[in-house]
């Protein structure tokens, strides 16, 4: 049996597979080695390629911290009433304006008087003349 | 130009230096991959795998090992997967075939006469796909062990159970066809 079994293989390995049409083969492996190749990147591509993607990685980064900062002076602007007292036809400031002496800065100093005093902010202009 | 000219050529995408490295290491990557899939469409598609696998990595390849040892490990680990797979379909011969090969006194010429592939898959379908591996490499492509180490990773120790292994299962085979099933 054993003599059997090494005349086995020994005739197994003597059988040599014979391959068919290797110039095809050839080709063939020669032909995807080119479609490989053309696909195959260069290293400067590779670099543009890398350098775009820490740019867009960059600039969302931006973009999220910039949108969180207007999330938070909105926050805190909402926080800190603003009252605009808007100037009317009828206003003293503008009674002022009506006269002969046309100050602006008188105007305009009387204005924020009577914001802060809405706003009570309790502060106070002091009428600057000249 | 010698071997170690042509994988220089070949590294700096010289195409016909490769093509020259293809035709002369085809018929061998063939020969193994045709004795462990069984199959000729499956061993064609194994060789085409293989050397583009070497185009790729030919730049890694230490050029202090042997080249063909480098191209049989992954031929080799190509075909092992395949074997592995599900996919992987190889022909049988009709158990009265293989018990009338096997049965003349003279085996050699049987073996010639009958299809290799379907033999080899008949004998040795009781492998698991390392035996059937280690015992290709050994037997039927004649590899010295330290070779077979470098090819498949494995140690010497392991290498030679499996070989046992293997030539325990295929007595076993060849009794069963032999004296009838």
């Amino acid at each position: 049996m054993e003599d059997k079994l090494e005349q086995l293989i020994q005739s197994l390995k003597e059988a040599k597979p014979v391959l068919n049409h290797p110039e095809s083969l050839t080709d063939s492996i020669m032909d995807r080695i080119g479609k490989k190749s053309e696909h195959k990147t260069t290293p400067l591509l590779i670099w543009v390629r890398t350098a775009l993607s820490t740019a867009a990685v960059l600039l969302f980064g931006l973009f999220v911290f910039q949108q969180s900062e207007d999330v938070i002076t909105t926050t805190a602007a909402s926080v800190k009433p603003v009252i605009e007292n808007k100037l009317e036809v009828d206003s003293t400031c503008m009674q002022m304006l009506g006269s002969e002496h046309l100050n602006y800065l008188e105007t305009y100093l009387c204005y924020l008087q009577q914001n802060s005093i809405e706003n009570k902010l309790n502060k106070s202009y002091p009428l600057q003349k000249n | 130009m010698d071997l170690n000219d042509l994988i220089a050529r070949s590294r700096q995408n010289d195409g016909n230096a490769f093509r020259q490295l293809v035709e002369g290491h085809q018929s061998m990557v063939y020969s193994l991959a045709y004795r462990l899939l069984c199959n000729e469409e499956e061993a064609r598609d194994a060789v085409q795998e293989t050397f583009i696998k070497v185009w790729l990595n030919l730049k890694k390849f230490d050029t202090n090992r042997k080249f063909s040892t480098w191209v049989y490990a992954i031929a080799a680990n190509l075909c092992y997967d395949t074997l592995k797979s599900s996919h992987h379909f190889s022909p049988s011969l009709p158990a009265e075939t293989l018990h009338e090969a096997l049965s003349d006194e003279d085996v050699e010429k049987k073996v010639l006469e009958a299809e290799l592939g379907a033999l080899i898959t008949t004998l040795t379908n009781e492998l698991t796909p390392k035996q059937k591996l280690v015992f290709t490499l050994s037997d039927l492509e004649d590899l010295p062990t330290e070779e077979i180490v470098q090819i498949t990773g494995m140690t010497a120790s392991q290498i030679k159970s499996n070989l046992f292994l293997a030539r325990q299962a295929l007595r076993k085979q060849l009794n069963t066809y032999r004296y009838g099933r």
